[in-house]
């Protein structure tokens, strides 16, 4: 297997579940560790959770999620028809700070950064959002 | 995810939260949470031993119970004032037991694994309380 993908036509929050088994299960057979797995995962429910909660506002919309390979890396693309958002522009909190001086949000953006090796976000043709996160060097050779 | 309840009797009296599905969302652990303490409970144990993945909305979560367990005990806002910047503080009244691996990393990263202390026994939580 080489990419497998999710369409999601009317997604809401409850499907968020389904979202990170197929992510696990999608990573998982194209060959990437346990550890990868989990952090993409992790990483993935924060990027969905975004879209559904602060795109979508919570209203049913359409998110398409694409495992791949590309060589040795695993990237996973995230479509959507929410407003145009960029979420790699958002500034990185201060997690050393006592709990109540820290910022409410930007925590889910954190994670995503911390779980990746790398957050790719470009406007589609058709002006839809694509993130795409990226894992370096966790799959094995294809074949191998 | 659901969340079953019950008190367990250590040194002190202790909530015992079991958790079955992701915690990745805030309404149902802060809601039950609430029941707990409205109960009287001061103690809580969270048992993720069945929550296998935690988001930045379960964080949250984490962090409102925290805080309100916190908030009710003087000597413990005290502590974490002193305490958290030299990391040397763990709160006295929120636990967390058989946290997974993927779990782990989430509270590592949002710095949370500073002040919620981690247990792989039962007992040896529930004795940590009190």
């Amino acid at each position: 297997m080489k990419a497998a993908s999710f369409r999601f036509p009317a997604a809401t929050l409850p499907d968020l579940e389904d979202m990170r088994r197929f992510v696990e299960q999608a990573a998982a057979e194209l060959g990437a560790s346990e550890d990868a797995v989990g952090e993409l995962v992790l990483a993935v429910n924060e990027a969905t959770t975004n879209i559904l909660l602060h795109g979508y506002r919570g209203r049913a919309g359409h998110v398409d999620i694409v495992v791949e390979r590309a060589g040795s890396d695993l990237l996973i693309r995230l479509h959507d028809a929410a407003p145009l958002f960029d979420p790699t522009l958002v500034p990185a909190p201060d997690v050393t700070l006592p709990l109540e001086m820290r910022a409410p949000g930007g925590l889910g953006v954190h994670m995503m950064r911390q779980f990746t090796d790398e957050l790719r976000y470009r406007v589609t043709e058709t002006g839809q959002n694509e993130l795409i996160l990226v894992k370096r060097d966790v799959l094995p050779a294809p074949g191998g | 995810m659901e969340i079953s309840m019950w008190n367990e009797q250590a040194k002190v009296p202790v909530t015992v939260f079991h958790l079955k599905g992701d915690l990745a969302s805030e309404e149902l652990l802060e809601t039950r949470a609430k029941e707990a303490f409205a109960a009287g409970g001061r103690d809580f144990l969270l048992d993720l031993t069945d929550a296998p993945y935690i988001s930045s909305a379960g964080l949250r979560a984490l962090h409102s119970v925290y805080m309100m367990l916190r908030d009710a005990d003087p000597a413990d806002a005290e502590a974490s004032a002193k305490g958290l910047a030299r990391g040397t503080y763990k709160s006295p009244h929120l636990k967390l037991l058989n946290v997974s691996r993927n779990a782990k990393k989430a509270l590592s990263v949002a710095g949370y694994d500073m002040f919620l202390e981690m247990f792989d026994s039962r007992e040896k939580a529930l004795n940590a309380f009190g």
